[in-house]
This record gives structure tokens, C-alpha cells and sequence, in this order.
């Protein structure tokens, strides 16, 4: 079995819309390998979360894949192309949930207002594990203790509304884990909580990963955090990968203007700013992208000149960047490193 | 749980006390009192009552004496014997005329809920998963044409349409043969053999709104994170849709199930007229016309005594259904 889990090849996905087009995910191509962690970062709207559904192939009309590829390795070498299934069809339903499994952006309101913890975990286990209720439960009350919540017994019997913040997003990491599942996709899970929590969370998910040895697919609007849990990275804006590479190359030789605002706009203890800088502008309307390169209307290295169509540039062994200065705008990229 | 089916038991009794006040105050409010009016109608027609019979009445409804004698001996009677004064017009007490008619219109009443949830909830969900689509189009035409269409006029052309088509009378809630028979099994089939029409009358306008709210409720929770959750396990589309969103889009249903009765009351009146149905609401209006007061305010009483009931069952179906409420 080769090393990569999943492997995401020129994914475009679109929202047909009365008032227009919304290009949410156009040409994004990344991969994962098994017991990895690939983080993706990027603004608001950039097309995270359309991406992470896409791979579960959960895009609901009026949005859809528009073409491009979803292989996973699951069970041997022969790929299947998620983007290719019936979105209700049995094989699809097998691998969500029992394949890959899902922590969405809203800790809140992930879980449902009107069904106890127990019936919700219990109903996933039981849906792709062949297990007797009892079986279920006592399987559920052992991961609820390992994701560090207290009385786990009882908790079966509680309601979304009985628990804090930090419990919820516990219940559905625990729940997200219950079935074994090669790759979790984590969607901001850390975003709606307190710092201490958030270091607590990203700790827990570190340890599970090395238990369960899953890999995840960790989503985020924060560097910052990319840098604690992250192996490699894809730098998302507008629907496209800014910026490929594996952590430390984005932090210390990052070759995309975009990685670089990024960059400059967390706070870092090795270097000492006045102020932290924002990124100037907005992120443009998603019905009327910029021509040309995207980021172009807030770039501070724009060359109409030069800046015309970038494509996405293999820049190094594992190092891709979608701009066309990429060399010019990062002195540290060696000489040989250069297409000729 | 016991304590809140305590608080709000006791809630209603204290609603109840003030309603009967009102109504107590109903009875009162037409100039003299009924005895005197009572008489004169008797009179009119050329009766005449025995001066004991007089007496036993004034003793008995306390006439003459202070406010809160007559409604302590009117309460009295209603608590002791189910004794809600006499009917002016008909002349017998108001109990005898009122009893067979409200379990008829709690009949109809409860037969019409059924039918309207029945079709209304499938139908919102079905416009919710499937909004723009043609079915959720032509079910929104339907039921725009079933609130405009009004009741009266549908009674019509149902009753017409009986008659001609299924050669049925289908006026009343019996047949001739039936209307003054005991019950019995014949009865209660000629009973339902009837009932459809006002069912359908009640239902179609009721059932139009209810679709609407239902797919306005549906359409709240179905791109709610917990169904993505749901969906992502792996459940199948019919079964997610079900056990999440729909459970939820219900709850507002079950808080309304209270004030369904006297909204079928007001709403199936100009039907029952037209229909000729032995329900509440022809003898309410025909008592408010002829300023039957014992037996209007016996009806208003009832009536909201069978309102707070109702609401006291959506308050406990809410809180058995909808882990949230039990907090407060
Ligand atoms: N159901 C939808 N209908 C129309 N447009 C949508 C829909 N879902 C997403 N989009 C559009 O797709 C784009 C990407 O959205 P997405 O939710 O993936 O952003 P994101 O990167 O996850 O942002 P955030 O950090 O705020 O979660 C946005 O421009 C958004 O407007
Ligand atoms: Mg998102």
C-alpha cells in the first residue's frame, strides 16, 4: 500500500446561484498520507469547509463538484474517486462516517438540540460497527472517557444544551473517532472555544491521532495553530491554493505574498514587531473574482506586468506557490532550487 | 417533572377560576335578570307558571340577592350537579342541550387535527427537502387556493357534491334513522360516514397554513450543523431527515395543539350553520342572538375551560418532547 490516503486532484466545486456563479473550490489539488496531518488555511470564504464537504461528497444543491478528482486509498491501491459516487448511494454512506469522519465548524449546534448524547453516538457506532446496543454504549462511554470528559455514564443520558463549549467539541471528537476512521477532518475545531481549551484540544487530538493513528485534515483560519499540529500545509484563497508546502517551509520560506501577510499578522515570539500587521483589503466578492491573479488587488509585489495568469509553481522538491514572482519575493530559495 | 406538571396544573385551576368569572359576568350583563325575562317570554306565548316554581328558581340562582351570592350558588350548582342554569329559549336546563354537542365538536374538532397533520406535515417536509421543485410549487398553489377559497363555499359545493354524486345528505352529522337513535356501531359508522365533510372543510384551510409554517420550520433546521453531523455518519437521507430536522421543526406544532378547539369552534361556525351540524358553535351564536345568557356564558365557560386543558397538554407534550424546556 502506497503511503498516500487521499489525494485530491484539480477540485472544482461551484454554487449555482439565481444572482450567479459562486466558484467556491476552483482547480484545488492536494494529498494526504496515512497518520499524517495536512492543514488548510486561509481567510474566511476562501472555500475550507466547501472543500472538506466535498470529500465526503456532502455538496448540497445549489452547489455541486464540478469536476476533478477524490481518490482514496482505503483498503488497498486501487483508489475510489469519492467525487464520482452517488452522494446517496450505500458507498458513499459506508465510507462516511466509518472512513472518514467529520468535525464541523460549529461546536454549538454539531449535535442535535432534541436527541440525548448517547442516541447520537450510539447510532453512529451501531450504523458501521456490528455491535449490540449495550456493546455500543459501553464502546461510546470508553471514548468519552478518553477524550477526558468526566462521568461518561451519564453523559449518554444528556442533552446538547446541558454541556459547555469545550464538552460539546470533546463529544464530537469522541463520537468522530468511534468508528475507527482512516482520516478525520477537523473544521475549525478549536475556533469557538477559549485559548486553554483550544491548547487543551489540540493536545487531545495530537495524542488520539498517535493512538488511533488516524491522519486528519485540520482546518483553520490561524497560521498559529497550523504550526502546533500541522505536518503539511495548503495555504487556500479564492478557491485556490495559494501556497503547498510542508510546515516549516511555509514558516521559513514562505514563496506566496499571501503566506507572507499571513505570516506577518500572527504574533511570534522570535521576532519583535511594533505592531502586528493586517492584511490590507478585503476578500473580494465571491461573484466577481479579480482577473488575472486573485490576489492581486492587495498584493504589495503586483507587476501587471509579470502577474498575468500564474500557474501553480513547483518551486522545490515538496514546494508549490501560485505566484509568478515567487523567486523574487523570497531571497532564501536557492539558486539550485530554480526551474530552469 | 412533578413539579412542573404541579406549577402548571395549579396555573390552569387559577385560569379557570377567572374564566368562570367571566363568564359569570356574561351572564349578568343583559339589563334585569333571566327569571324576569324568562317569565315574560312564557308570558308572551301565553303560559303560565306556578308562583312556586318562581320561588324554587329565585332560591335556587340566588335572584335578587348580592353578586358574589349568585355566583357562589351558580358555581355550586355546576360543581354539585353539572348545573349551568336554564336555557330561555329552549326552556330545559342548559346542561341537556350542551353535553351531546360538545363531544361532537371535540369529535369533528379532533378528526380535523388528524386529518390536517396527517397531510400537512409529510407534505411541508416534502416542500422543505424539495423547495423550487414543481411538486413544491404546485403544493404551495394548492394551498394558496386553500386559504382563499372560503369554507362557507366549500361546505357548498361539498354538500352538492355528496348529494349528487354519492347520493348522500350529507347535511348534519347523521342520517335521519340514526339522529335520535342510542349509540351503537351503526350509529358511530353513520357518524363517520358524515364526518368527512366537515373534516375536509375545517381541514383544507388549516392544512394550507400549517404546510406553510411547517416548510418555513423545516426549511430552519435543515441546513443546520446537526443534520450535516447526521448526514456525514452515513444515514440515509429519508431517515436523517426524519429523526433530526423534523423532530425539531415539530415542537412549535405541539405548543398549538391547545388552541386548536376553539379555533375550530370559531373557524367550522359558518360551515356547521351550513351544514346543519349538532356542534357548539350554531347553539353559541343562536344564544348570543337571543340573549340566551345562561346558556351563552355555559358555552364561553366551556369552551375556555376545554382551551386552558387543551394548552396544559401542549405545555406537558412540549416538556416530555423538548429536552430544552425542562430547564426553566
Ligand atoms: N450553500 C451555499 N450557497 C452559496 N454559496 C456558498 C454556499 N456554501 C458556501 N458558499 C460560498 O463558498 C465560498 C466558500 O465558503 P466556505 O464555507 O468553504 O468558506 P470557509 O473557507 O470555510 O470560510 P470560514 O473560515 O468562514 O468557515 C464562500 O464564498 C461562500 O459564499
Ligand atoms: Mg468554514
Amino acid at each position: 500500500m502506497s503511503d498516500v490516503l487521499l489525494e485530491v486532484n484539480d477540485l472544482h466545486v461551484s454554487f449555482f446561484l439565481t444572482e450567479g456563479i459562486v466558484r467556491a473550490v476552483s482547480g484545488v489539488s492536494f494529498q494526504i498520507e496515512r497518520g499524517k496531518t495536512l492543514g488548510i488555511v486561509g481567510e474566511s470564504g476562501c472555500g475550507k469547509s466547501v472543500t472538506a464537504r466535498a470529500i465526503l461528497n456532502m455538496v448540497r444543491p445549489p452547489g455541486r463538484i464540478v469536476s476533478g478528482e477524490i481518490n482514496y486509498y482505503g483498503q488497498s491501491d486501487t483508489p475510489i474517486d469519492l467525487a464520482k459516487l452517488d452522494p446517496h448511494g450505500a458507498e458513499i454512506r459506508r465510507i462516511r462516517w466509518g472512513e472518514i469522519s467529520m468535525i464541523f465548524q460549529e461546536p454549538m449546534t454539531s449535535l442535535s438540540p432534541v436527541h440525548t448524547i448517547g442516541n447520537q453516538m450510539i447510532e453512529a457506532i451501531r450504523l458501521h460497527m456490528d455491535m449490540s446496543k449495550q456493546d455500543a454504549a459501553a464502546h461510546a462511554v470508553g471514548l468519552l472517557a478518553r477524550v477526558g470528559l468526566a462521568q461518561p455514564e451519564r453523559l449518554l443520558t444528556r442533552y446538547r444544551h446541558e454541556l459547555s463549549g469545550g464538552m460539546r467539541q470533546r463529544v464530537m471528537i469522541a463520537m468522530a473517532l468511534s468508528c475507527n476512521p482512516k482520516l478525520l477532518i477537523a473544521d475549525e475545531p478549536t475556533t469557538a472555544v477559549d485559548v486553554t481549551t483550544q491548547a487543551q484540544i489540540l493536545n487531545l487530538m495530537r495524542d488520539l491521532q498517535q493512538e488511533f493513528g488516524m491522519a486528519i485534515i485540520f482546518i483553520t483560519h490561524a497560521l498559529g495553530v497550523i504550526a502546533e499540529v500541522a505536518d503539511h500545509v495548503v495555504v487556500m484563497y479564492l478557491g485556490e491554493e495559494a501556497e503547498v508546502a510542508d510546515v516549516d517551509t511555509i514558516y521559513y520560506k514562505a514563496a506566496h505574498p499571501y503566506t507572507q501577510a499571513l505570516l506577518r499578522s500572527i504574533p511570534r515570539h522570535d521576532i519583535k514587531l511594533d505592531r502586528l500587521e493586517t492584511i490590507e483589503g478585503n476578500v473580494p466578492d465571491p461573484m466577481n473574482m479579480p482577473d488575472g491573479c486573485k490576489f492581486h488587488p492587495r498584493c504589495r509585489h503586483y507587476d501587471p506586468g509579470k502577474c498575468a495568469n500564474p500557474a501553480l509553481l513547483q518551486i522545490g522538491e515538496q514546494h508549490w506557490s501560485r505566484c509568478a514572482r515567487a523567486h523574487e519575493i523570497n531571497p532564501q530559495l536557492s539558486r539550485t532550487e530554480q526551474p530552469s | 417533572m412533578f413539579q412542573f406538571l404541579m406549577r402548571r396544573s395549579l396555573a390552569a385551576l387559577a385560569t379557570i377560576w377567572v374564566i368562570s368569572i367571566v363568564s359569570f359576568v356574561i351572564i349578568q350583563l343583559p339589563p334585569g335578570d333571566f327569571l324576569t325575562t324568562y317569565m315574560a317570554n312564557l308570558r308572551e306565548m301565553g303560559e303560565r307558571v306556578p308562583e312556586e316554581q318562581i320561588a324554587a328558581m329565585r332560591e335556587r340562582y340566588g335572584l335578587g340577592e348580592p353578586m358574589f351570592v349568585q355566583y357562589y350558588k351558580w358555581m355550586r350548582g355546576i360543581i354539585q350537579d353539572g348545573d349551568f342554569g336554564r336555557s330561555m329559549e329552549w326552556g330545559v336546563p342548559v346542561s341537556m342541550l350542551l353535553w351531546d354537542r360538545i363531544g361532537l365538536t371535540v369529535m369533528v374538532g379532533l378528526s380535523s387535527i388528524l386529518f390536517v397533520w396527517v397531510v400537512a406535515i409529510p407534505v411541508g417536509v416534502y416542500s422543505a427537502t424539495h423547495q423550487y421543485s414543481i411538486l413544491d410549487y404546485l403544493f404551495t398553489f394548492i394551498g394558496f387556493l386553500g386559504l382563499a377559497i372560503p369554507n362557507f363555499l366549500l361546505a357548498l359545493v361539498l354538500m352538492w357534491i355528496g348529494w349528487s354524486v354519492f347520493g348522500q345528505n350529507v347535511g348534519g352529522l347523521y342520517s335521519p334513522e340514526y339522529s335520535n337513535a342510542p349509540w351503537s356501531i351503526g350509529k358511530f359508522i353513520d357518524l363517520l360516514s358524515h364526518l368527512w365533510i366537515p373534516m375536509l372543510i375545517v381541514g383544507t384551510s388549516w392544512t394550507a397554513g400549517l404546510i406553510r409554517t411547517m416548510r418555513a420550520n423545516m426549511l430552519d433546521e435543515i441546513n443546520q450543523p446537526y443534520v450535516e453531523t447526521a448526514r456525514a455518519k452515513g444515514l440515509t437521507e429519508w431517515r436523517l431527515v426524519w429523526k433530526y430536522p423534523v423532530r425539531v421543526a415539530l415542537n412549535p406544532f405541539i405548543s398549538t395543539v391547545g388552541y386548536a378547539l376553539p379555533q375550530i369552534v370559531g373557524g367550522v361556525l359558518i360551515t356547521a350553520v351550513v351544514l346543519n351540524l349538532p356542534t357548539i358553535g350554531p347553539l353559541l351564536l343562536r344564544a348570543l342572538l337571543s340573549q340566551d345568557m345562561f346558556m351563552a356564558g355555559a358555552i364561553v365557560m366551556i369552551l375556555s375551560i376545554l382551551t386552558v386543558i387543551g394548552t396544559l397538554i401542549s405545555d406537558i407534550l412540549l416538556a416530555v418532547f423538548d429536552p430544552r424546556i425542562r430547564l426553566e
